[in-house]
């Protein structure tokens, strides 16, 4: 698959991120919180890393052929870091339905430090 | 343990309303490039009802609820020490703007890592729609860090 690299996290983005999302943990989106929380400062949410990794995974296979896909936040995304997302399809196999793939994905920040690895199962459906 | 008391217990179920403007403002913020997530005469186009959910949304959709993190406090998780360690999506089918999804969730498993200092709670939510369609099983885990 493709390397695929996303826009750096800015403040702005995570307080747009917690918006739209409707995960309003103050932990992403407020400074004091995270600081007295024993954080530097507000980071990533997961479930945005994960939302970049969507969006490249949505470039080559189209959502309802999806049937499961699971993440580890391995790492915290910290602010301004990069993501970039890579990905391999590790089993392929032929099915009663059609063609089903195991793709293992991953998003690492610009120095290559894994935030998120994901294992995803996609069938194509014989026409 | 203490805490495998908890494992099995229900957390509520509640329904969620999708908005159109909430999946394309998501789409728009998380920079999809899939129109289908968010221009609607195309979604319409290729037969859809409406944008198509994005599967990562489901996850906040389920806050969308008055205090989202008050079954924090049923738990016993320190919000301040809770963590997002993985999440997993089953789907079986596709969700759209327009939708009424009913999320119903319970507490699947609490266990601890690194002699206790990690403890991990996963929770299991089924989500439905308006159809009584069973649409995508989420599995939530969190991860409260004890190290004093």
């Amino acid at each position: 698959m493709p390397i695929w690299h996303g826009e750096p996290f800015s403040r702005a983005a995570l307080a747009l991120f917690a918006g739209a999302s409707g995960d309003h943990n103050p932990l992403h989106i407020d400074s004091d919180y995270a600081q007295a929380a024993g954080f530097d400062d507000v980071f990533v949410h997961g479930m945005f890393t994960f939302a970049f990794m969507q969006q490249c995974l949505a470039r080559i296979v189209r959502q309802e052929s999806l049937d499961n896909i699971k993440v580890r936040f391995v790492s915290i995304m910290q602010l301004a870091e990069q993501p970039v997302c890579t990905g391999i399809i590790r089993q392929a196999e032929q099915t009663e339905t059609g063609l089903q793939f195991m793709m293992d994905l991953n998003v690492c920040n610009q120095h290559g430090v894994p935030r998120l690895t994901a294992e995803a199962r996609v069938t194509l459906p014989f026409i | 343990m203490p805490e495998s008391g908890l494992i099995g217990k229900e957390l509520g179920s509640h329904q969620v309303p999708v908005s159109l403007f909430q999946v394309q403002f998501y789409a728009k913020v998380t920079g999809q490039t899939e129109r289908c997530f968010f221009d609607e005469v195309y979604a319409k186009a290729q037969g859809y009802p409406s944008v198509v959910v994005p599967v990562g949304l489901l996850f906040g959709l389920e806050m969308n609820k008055e205090s989202p993190y008050a079954w924090f406090d049923e738990v016993d998780l320190d919000a301040g020490k809770t963590l997002h360690a993985s999440q997993e999506f089953i789907c079986h089918g596709q969700c759209f703007a327009g939708d009424v999804l009913t999320f119903t969730s319970r507490v699947a498993d609490t266990y601890t890592k690194k002699n206790g200092t990690l403890y991990f709670l996963e929770r299991y939510t089924r989500v439905d729609n308006q159809d009584g369609r069973h649409v995508a099983d989420l599995i939530s885990v969190f991860v409260e860090n004890r190290k004093s």
